[in-house]
């Protein structure tokens, strides 16, 4: 077994050891049943049907990378850079004899695993709860649909999780690269908001790019640019973070 | 016998913007030594030992561990060496014994029994469950000793070992030292202020004070013609008044704490 697989398996292990992880995959599992009682109540109340069921787990995915997944990514990030460095934990890891890049490597590798699964998680979850919803279209085409868009939908997280830990690296406590995480994110999606010039040279304007994926007519030449904007995005901010990572001193 | 040299420290020197650092520290740990690397509080112990394991970089200088550049050559440099800087913050999240089994996993080809053997080794087999959030300070600093020692090191560098130890706790460090120097021929670079603690386990000593590696040598060669009644502490007395004095006698300079 490589160390950089060693290493991933241990950041894997604190990160999945934290109750705040835990607790943020328990509400992404439950999140869409909850959900589901709110449509309900509305659908009963005014009598509309909000989504069908085929549509139901693509707009919990809307949320899911606009809300949940951002800030999950976030607190571990956080937690896992600047809140190693802070409580000095990180020297544990650092004089033992793995590389730096590749310390680096498997804690990015562990954000992304546990950012997948929270993908995965809420595919499950938000497509079981479909069931309990009307599908006049038809259902089973839906979840096709629903888990190539829950699939692509990793792409800018991957991509949000370069950038947070990155931002993390600047910080010697897990509070501080949160907030600023956070701020930073809501202030990109405001930017995009008021200046839509502007938010094409954001990654966090394609969180909900997934929509790109589903439908009849899939415009391949702006999902390879959209792609390939997200791809120099993480590259970049991954070399700079490992740059940093590298001459941090601890 | 250069094959013999583990640790070659090589003209290190490190500033702070504070001004504080290191000037220009040269010492070599051969196989089997017990290396004390003895100065008051501050005098740069922690910043050497920082830099001989790789956690903050020289402004000059070399470290080579088994003959390895530690900036350059890092995994095989560092692959038979276990080290402890300051207190060894533990994950204290995670359980002594999963603290452990993280810091085995990095080394290919210990065997699983190995975490058990050390958790033994420093007295937390009937701990190795809880969270080390819960330990003591004591126990954490047990802890920490058992993780510089899983790797069955060769060359331990171990920063102030018996800080937040009780009296009973120190006794069982320093009866480890040398067990394990003695049955495995693990070699040691080991700091301490504490005088006495040093005298007791330590065949070579360094002495620092204010950044500058003052006297080197075997304990026989430094106490060598100070008297049949004379001790390290008596002799790191006299050499810092020595250095001071001549500090006084010299023109302003750059210092360095």
């Amino acid at each position: 077994m490589s160390l950089l697989m060693s290493a991933t398996i241990n950041e894997w292990v604190k990160l999945r050891a934290r109750k705040k992880t835990v607790f943020f995959l328990a509400l992404i599992a439950v999140l869409p049943f909850l959900g589901l009682m709110a449509v309900q109540r509305l659908q009963n109340g005014v009598g509309i049907a909000a989504f069908s069921g085929a549509d139901y787990p693509i707009a919990f995915l809307g949320g899911l990378t606009l809300f949940v997944l951002p800030l999950l990514i976030f607190l571990s990030a956080s937690d896992m850079f600047a809140g190693e460095l802070g409580d000095r934990t990180i020297r544990s890891v650092l004089v033992r004899p793995v590389n730096r890049y590749k310390i680096f490597a498997s804690k990015l590798l562990a954000i992304f695993g546990v950012t997948a699964l929270g993908l995965l998680l809420g595919w499950i979850s938000s497509t079981a709860a479909s069931l309990f919803m009307d599908a006049p279209d038809g259902r089973w085409g839906g979840v096709a649909e629903s888990a190539l868009a829950y699939a692509a939908a990793a792409v800018p997280m991957f991509a949000l999780g370069t950038v947070s830990a990155f931002l993390s690296l600047g910080f010697r406590n897990a509070s501080g690269a949160l907030a600023v995480s956070i701020l930073v994110y809501a202030a990109a999606k405001l930017v995009a908001f008021a200046f839509p010039q502007i938010a094409a040279f954001l990654p966090t304007a394609y969180t909900d790019w997934h929509q790109l994926w589903i439908g009849g007519a899939v415009s391949f030449g702006k999902i390879a640019a959209i792609f390939s904007f997200l791809l120099g995005c993480g590259i970049v901010f991954y070399t700079s973070g490992s740059y940093l990572f590298e001459k941090k001193e601890v | 016998m250069n094959g013999d040299i583990v640790l070659d420290i090589q003209g290190l020197t490190k500033s702070y913007r504070n001004r504080r650092g290191i000037e220009n520290v040269t010492l070599q740990v051969r196989r089997g030594d017990i290396y004390g690397f003895f100065g008051p509080n501050g005098a740069g112990k922690t910043t050497v030992m920082k830099i001989a394991s790789g956690l903050i970089r020289a402004d000059r200088g070399s470290v080579r561990l088994f003959g390895y550049d530690v900036n350059e050559q890092y995994e095989p440099a560092m692959s038979r060496v276990g080290v402890l800087i300051e207190k060894g913050e533990a994950f204290e999240y995670l359980s002594g014994r999963r603290n452990l089994e993280l810091a085995a996993r990095l080394y290919p080809g210990l065997p699983k029994t190995r975490v058990d053997e050390v958790l033994e080794l420093v007295g937390l087999s009937k701990h190795g469950k809880e969270k080390a959030g819960h330990y003591s300070l004591g126990m954490k600093m047990r802890l920490a000793i058992a993780g510089a020692l899983v790797s069955k090191p060769e060359l331990l560098i171990l920063d102030e070992p018996t800080n937040g130890l009780d009296i009973e706790g120190m006794v069982e460090i320093r009866e480890l030292v040398r067990k394990l120097a003695r049955e495995e021929r693990t070699t040691f670079f080991l700091s301490s202020h504490l005088i006495s603690e040093m005298e007791m386990i330590c065949n070579r000593i360094g002495i620092l004070h204010e950044g500058k590696l003052i006297r080197e040598g075997s304990m026989g060669e430094l106490l060598q013609g100070s008297g049949p009644s004379s001790s390290l502490e008596t002799y790191f007395i006299e050499q810092i008044r020595a250095e001071r004095e001549a500090a006084d006698h010299e023109p302003a300079n750059v210092r360095y704490h």
